[in-house]
């Protein structure tokens, strides 16, 4: 061995040691991006020593440029035109694409996160060459390959039902990485309304008001208030219909209050007037995520297909108004002849929010009883956002009526989840339950002992398999039984699902977990089966404790139980 | 670009057969099998806008 020496080196300057690099691919909409930046600046602001790269679609981030370069060191965009439009047959368009991914590849990626949830995403992942990669992949068979427990929540339970108890930033987070902080409380400017921002619209019909609504709001809050000032944003594409909004004869008498700038202003401009502004009004869309990155109070309605939890704006002054109506949230290729979720939310609420928020800066019940009928209050259910002792973000419902079943086990799989994931404790008030919720929690809990049992005999039958394997004369036949056994459990996990339709979170997240088990071998993937199912008895006990003290609380304080009785109770879970 | 996409849907053709006969994907194949969504997806944004 000829080892150099030391002399050798005399004079040389030190190597630096390089950056690690982590690299987030979000081809999805304009929206994700948005989350994905509120991320991606608490990581930055952590880890000041990475080198953050971004792969976005270059429609969608090219007009965010403005923000994305304060957090990503570079970006590259994924453009349309470039790759596909100006080629004259599929082989220039796949010399583009490697010309493309060559780049990115060139970077030497020690870390690579998907956080667009999308098949187009899944195939572009899997051409970046990276160290360690997380968020779903397709693999060399074509097949969908997710690797970390947050990224197979997202798969299992974002967008599938409407239990997700978490917001989108906050589980991007947890991807990440990031330690969780709040973000800094948004101080109110005056006690004012000089400048409101309304965007009436949204990336489907389902998700917002026909004008005529947003004509009635508007009508009635420059009645009551004349000093303010309306601004009518959105695209260009939006621009004819801010029109009809802003024209309405009902509007004639407010015309000098009521601005159209619908297509007028690039997304660094209409930021610019949302720091402005004093709040911010309009449905689920990337311009509510703008005015929460610009400290502005938003008031968000949501319709159709929109779950409140998953991604009203993420600041700490958030009002959400969503209906009560039984089919919300739909999901968006449902087919809806008349949009009753639309119907269920009056002017007059949305009006007597922004009222409050306008003045004392909060909503509360109190006030919106006083304000309105409970016809109009009935059909409605508000939320204030929150930012509970784990820093994670909550909505809060502000209704006084008793819980509904949905929203307690939204609760309780929260904490479930958060405890099996990063065992995190978060403490919750007791509902208040009723005769008929207490019924319901009891069958929950009849389909979780199920759930439970099914998954302990996963657990045998995996450690059976294990054990069978490493004996001196392992039988074949027994295996295949074994493993037969294990179908025959993920079988009746399904039917479980079917008959407890609460349940489905943990069933599809279960079943996606156990898709992507770990390991080359048999032994090893029994391992990664026994774990899986250790985890879906664990989250299955949690559950069942939590619903097993509110039932008992609820029959404690009503010792003269009577299935038309209400009472309610308090308490800390 | 119908050429491109009839090009396109005779690849993925040869991919889906080899795919079925479990065989390996190489990172041309999944090139072609991104092209298409990526295109598809695209196409029917702008429809829509």
């Amino acid at each position: 061995m000829n080892a150099p020496k030391v002399d050798q080196f005399e004079g040389e300057p030190p190597v630096e040691p390089q950056p690690k690099t982590l690299a987030i691919v979000q081809i999805t909409r304009i929206g994700d991006l948005l989350q994905t930046y509120i991320a991606a600046k608490s990581l930055r602001t952590q880890r000041p020593d990475l080198r953050l790269v971004l792969i976005a679609r270059k429609s969608f981030a090219a007009p965010l440029k403005f923000l994305l370069s304060e957090v990503f060191d570079e970006i590259f965009m994924l453009d349309y035109e470039r790759l596909i439009e100006n080629a004259h047959s599929l082989s220039d368009i796949q010399d583009n694409l490697k010309e493309f991914t060559g780049k990115i590849n060139n970077l030497e990626i020690d870390v690579l996160i998907n956080l667009s949830f999308s098949t187009t995403a899944e195939y572009f992942t899997s051409l970046i060459q990276s160290k360690f990669l997380l968020g779903p992949v397709r693999a060399n068979n074509g097949l969908l390959s997710i690797s970390d427990k947050w990224s197979k929540f997202v798969f299992s339970n974002v967008m599938r039902g409407d239990l997700n108890p978490f917001a989108l930033v906050d589980i991007f987070k947890f991807i990440l990485g990031v330690e969780l902080k709040q973000p800094e409380p948004i101080v109110k400017k005056e006690n004012t309304l000089k400048n409101m921002v309304i965007h009436p619209f949204a990336s489907q019909d389902r998700k917002y008001w026909k004008s005529v609504k947003w004509v009635e709001l508007i009508y009635k809050t420059l009645k009551e208030k004349p000093e303010t000032i309306i601004s009518i944003v959105g695209s260009k594409e939006e621009r004819e219909i801010a029109e009809e909004i802003a024209n309405n004869p009902i509007l004639s008498k407010f015309r000098k209050s009521i601005r159209n700038l619908a297509g007028l202003t690039s997304i660094e401009e209409l930021f610019n007037h949302l720091k402005r502004a004093d709040l911010f009004v309009g449905h689920d869309s990337m311009v509510g995520h703008l005015a929460a990155i610009a400290e502005l109070p938003t008031i968000t309605i949501s319709l159709g297909s929109v779950r409140p939890n998953e991604t009203t704006p993420y600041s700490t002054k958030a009002i959400n108004i969503a209906p009560k109506t039984k089919c919300f949230p739909c999901f968006p290729d449902e087919k809806c002849e008349f949009y009753q979720c639309h119907a269920d939310i009056g002017h007059q609420i949305v009006y007597s929010a922004i009222n409050q928020i306008a003045g004392k800066g909060e909503i509360t019940v109190e006030q919106m009883e006083k304000e309105n009928s409970t016809f109009y209050l009935n059909s409605v259910n508000f939320y204030a956002s929150n930012f509970k002792s784990t820093n994670l973000f909550s909505l809060n419902t502000l209704n006084k009526d008793y819980s509904d079943v949905k929203t307690i086990m939204r609760t309780f799989l929260r904490m479930g989840w958060l405890y099996l994931f990063e065992e995190k404790e978060e403490n919750h008030d007791y509902p208040l339950i009723n005769a008929t919720i207490y019924d319901q929690l009891v069958n929950v809990n009849e389909g979780l002992k199920n759930l439970y049992d099914l998954a302990e005999f996963g657990k045998k039958y995996s450690k059976d398999i294990i054990e069978e394997v490493s004996s001196d004369t392992p039988d074949i036949a027994k295996i295949k039984s074994l493993s037969g056994k294990i179908d025959e459990i993920d079988e009746l996990q399904e039917i479980v699902r079917q008959g407890y339709p609460l349940l489905a979170p943990i069933v599809d997240y279960f079943k996606v977990d156990k898709a992507n088990l770990k390991g080359q071998n048999i032994v090893h993937l029994s391992e990664s089966s026994f774990y899986s199912y250790h985890h879906c008895s664990s989250l299955c006990n949690i559950m069942f404790e939590l619903i097993q003290k509110t039932v008992s609380e609820f029959k404690i304080k009503n010792t003269n139980y009577n299935t038309n009785e209400k009472e309610s109770q308090g308490g800390q879970v | 670009m119908e050429n491109i996409k009839s090009e396109l849907q005779s690849s993925i053709d040869a991919i889906t057969k080899k795919a079925g006969e479990g065989l390996t994907l190489e990172a041309e194949d999944l090139e072609i099998l991104f092209l298409a969504t990526f295109i598809d997806e695209e196409q029917r944004e702008r429809a829509k806008s």
